[in-house]
């Protein structure tokens, strides 16, 4: 009878190329992320708000094609929190009016339902990503595998990034082959075909800096809830000075705060993210208000990586 | 395999190793050292986790954190190092997706890994829910795993129960078998001993001496045991003893107890009774401080020091401790 060897097996086959371990760290943390149950809630109720805007993207077209249910679409858009275009606009304008509209209510969607969303979903995975593997030590089991720091910070960068996709482009994108289906005539396409290339460049806008800045905060703790408190801080803080400026502004002129251009929005990152996803969108926002929030947005997420980097480097190569 | 030039790692003001100059050959090596020797630091330098402050690591020709050189080598540390809410499947798994392995090969090898350290039944549970000892197996599994040529191993014993100590060396004979080479840091003496003859001794940072088993039993068997004893009349006990000839050296501590070093400990444990009976005093209390790797420890750090408790000893050793710089 033979006796089989049951011991160690060697290997000779090929590995596969360092860029997979990118990959490979992602597809890891989606896994690991997923497991949150409050994270698959909260994505389901991501795509609530789309569904709500279908509908008024149906009604709007309806009104404009067929004369037929405007009274819901005015009921729908009234609604919407951003005062760009008056109801009357949007109704009155016919066709000529339609790629503003369209882009006025994807920007919405944009800025308010999945704005809060993205801020809240970024809360509850990115803070762990790395705080945990240093909680663990679990990052020098990391580096003892052919596996460079910035392949394990874009690896982590990719989970949060993956996630915003989900609750932010994905559903806008949807949204907006849904207005397509749903509109009596194709000459939509023509009229708003640029959107899509809009929205994938707004989301790029939001999740570059806010994907640095969450990896800054978990790489410069081992406790997550420091790093969650510290997000959501950002955010909080931002919008209450944000508000606060404009009361005293609005105070001092006599007139209501939403009635007077913001001259405050570098204070809040809220606000910040707001001016240039509506100049991408194709609103107008004063020129010194996109070049300060540029340059804020592009300091932010430097000065992040150089955080994220520098951390990662010393804890290490100490 | 390693050549580890004039190395010293500082933390801050703190030594973590000092000046080490070593080429190792490959082979088997336990790297021996109490708490705080600084073995971590050394492993953690060969492993690329650590850079020297001073001088330069080479393993295999390489930058010990190049890629290619990390595909070659297996670490397992001291640390925990795994996340609680996977199982060890999942994280060997990954692991060795990281290692460049395509994941269907990883899976297959990370459970055979598993199957190795006696983990099938409790592969698929988290992590969370292990002992210390499977938590072990399963930080081995994932140094093994990727087919190393060199593996390193962190106090790989601490927490396993003694059937799995024997598993892992086992496992680790088996290694060394294979023509693989490793090195195994502890601080127990008989736990490398029954892996590895070739021994690298470790203490403040520095290199205190490498060689083979023989040379360091050659140098425990000139060290002085200590045995400390609490009983009456412990001076006239004192006397007795070196009146025979039994000690060395005594040192009287208070009234009651008694330091003695002997290099024959077995006859002075068997004379002790019929002097308590002749002399009519009372033992109440007999233990050896002696520790074998405390002694070698201390022997050598007499040598550096520039003691000559022995000639014969001193000289004998010469060629061990010079070993600070010297290649085995």
């Amino acid at each position: 009878m033979p006796v089989f060897d049951v011991g160690y097996r060697p290997w000779s086959g090929e590995r596969e190329s360092a860029w997979r371990r990118v990959g490979v760290i992602a597809t890891t943390g989606i896994r690991l992320a997923w497991k949150n149950q409050w994270l698959r809630r909260m994505l389901f109720v991501a795509w609530l708000p789309a569904i709500y805007f279908g509908i008024a993207f149906f009604a709007y077209e309806r009104a404009l094609e067929e004369g037929a249910g405007e009274t819901l679409g005015r009921a729908i858009i009234m609604r919407m929190p951003e005062g760009r275009l008056t109801v009357d606009q949007v109704f009155q304008g016919g066709t000529a009016e339609r790629r503003p509209v369209w882009a006025f209510m994807l920007m919405t969607l944009f800025r308010y339902p999945q704005g809060l969303l993205m801020v809240m979903l970024v809360g509850l995975i990115a803070p762990p990503l790395i705080s945990r593997d240093l909680r663990t030590r679990s990052h020098l089991l990391y580096f003892s595998r052919p596996l460079g720091i910035a392949e394990y910070v874009l690896g982590k960068a990719t989970v949060v990034g993956t996630y915003l996709f989900l609750i932010s482009t994905l559903p806008a994108v949807c949204l907006y082959v849904l207005g397509v289906l749903l509109s009596p005539s194709l000459s939509v396409v023509g009229d708003t075909w640029d959107l899509p290339l809009r929205v994938c460049a707004a989301s790029v806008i939001v999740v570059i800096p806010t994907t640095a800045i969450a990896l800054a905060l978990s790489s410069l703790t081992e406790e997550t809830r420091y790093a969650s408190f510290g997000w959501f801080a950002i955010w909080v803080v931002g919008w209450v000075a944000h508000s606060s400026l404009m009361i005293m502004d609005a105070e001092r002129l006599g007139r209501f705060a939403m009635d007077i251009p913001s001259r405050w929005t570098f204070v809040s990152l809220y606000h910040t993210l707001g001016d240039l996803q509506s100049s991408i969108f194709g609103f107008q926002v004063e020129a010194r208000r996109l070049q300060i929030a540029t340059a804020i947005l592009t300091g932010l997420t430097f000065v992040s990586l150089v955080v994220v980097f520098r951390r990662m480097w010393v804890l290490h190569r100490r | 395999m390693i050549e580890l030039r004039n190395v010293t790692k500082l933390y801050g003001t703190v030594i973590g190793v000092n000046d080490i100059d070593l080429t190792l050959a490959p082979g088997a090596y336990g790297l021996l050292g109490p708490n705080g020797a600084g073995k971590t630091t050394f492993l953690n330098l060969l492993t690329g986790q650590l850079f020297p402050s001073l001088g330069e690591v080479r393993v295999f020709g390489g930058r010990p954190n190049h890629p290619q050189i990390l595909e070659k080598v297996g670490f397992c540390p001291g640390f925990e190092g795994m996340y609680a809410n996977v199982s060890a499947y999942e994280w060997v798994t990954y692991l060795l997706e990281l290692q460049g392995y395509a994941r269907s090969q990883a899976k297959e090898r990370a459970r055979d890994a598993l199957t190795l350290v006696g983990l099938s039944d409790a592969m698929h549970r988290p992590i969370g829910g292990y002992s210390r000892g499977m938590r072990q197996r399963a930080k081995f599994a994932q140094a093994t795993a990727h087919d190393p040529e060199l593996l390193i191993l962190d106090e790989p014993f601490n927490g396993l129960d003694p059937i799995g100590r024997h598993d892992i060396t086992m496992m680790l004979r088996d290694w060394i078998r294979r023509g693989r080479s490793l090195i195994l840091s502890s601080h127990i003496l008989h736990e490398v001993e029954a892996i590895t003859t070739s021994f690298l001794l470790i203490y403040g940072g520095r290199l205190l001496a490498s060689g083979s088993a023989e040379e360091v039993y050659s140098l425990l068997t000139d060290v002085p045991s200590e045995i400390t004893l609490h009983c009456s009349h412990g001076a006239l006990l004192a006397q007795r003893l070196i009146h025979e000839e039994l000690v060395e050296g005594v040192t009287l501590i208070g009234d009651l107890g008694l330091k003695l070093a002997t290099r024959r400990p077995l006859r002075v444990y068997q004379r002790l009774p019929q002097l308590c009976q002749e002399l009519e005093i009372s033992i109440e209390e007999v233990h050896s401080t002696d520790d074998s790797l405390h002694a070698v420890f201390s022997t050598l750090l007499r040598l550096r020091r520039g003691d000559r408790f022995s000639h014969a000893a001193s000289s004998r050793m010469t060629k061990a401790v010079s070993g600070s710089g010297e290649d085995r």
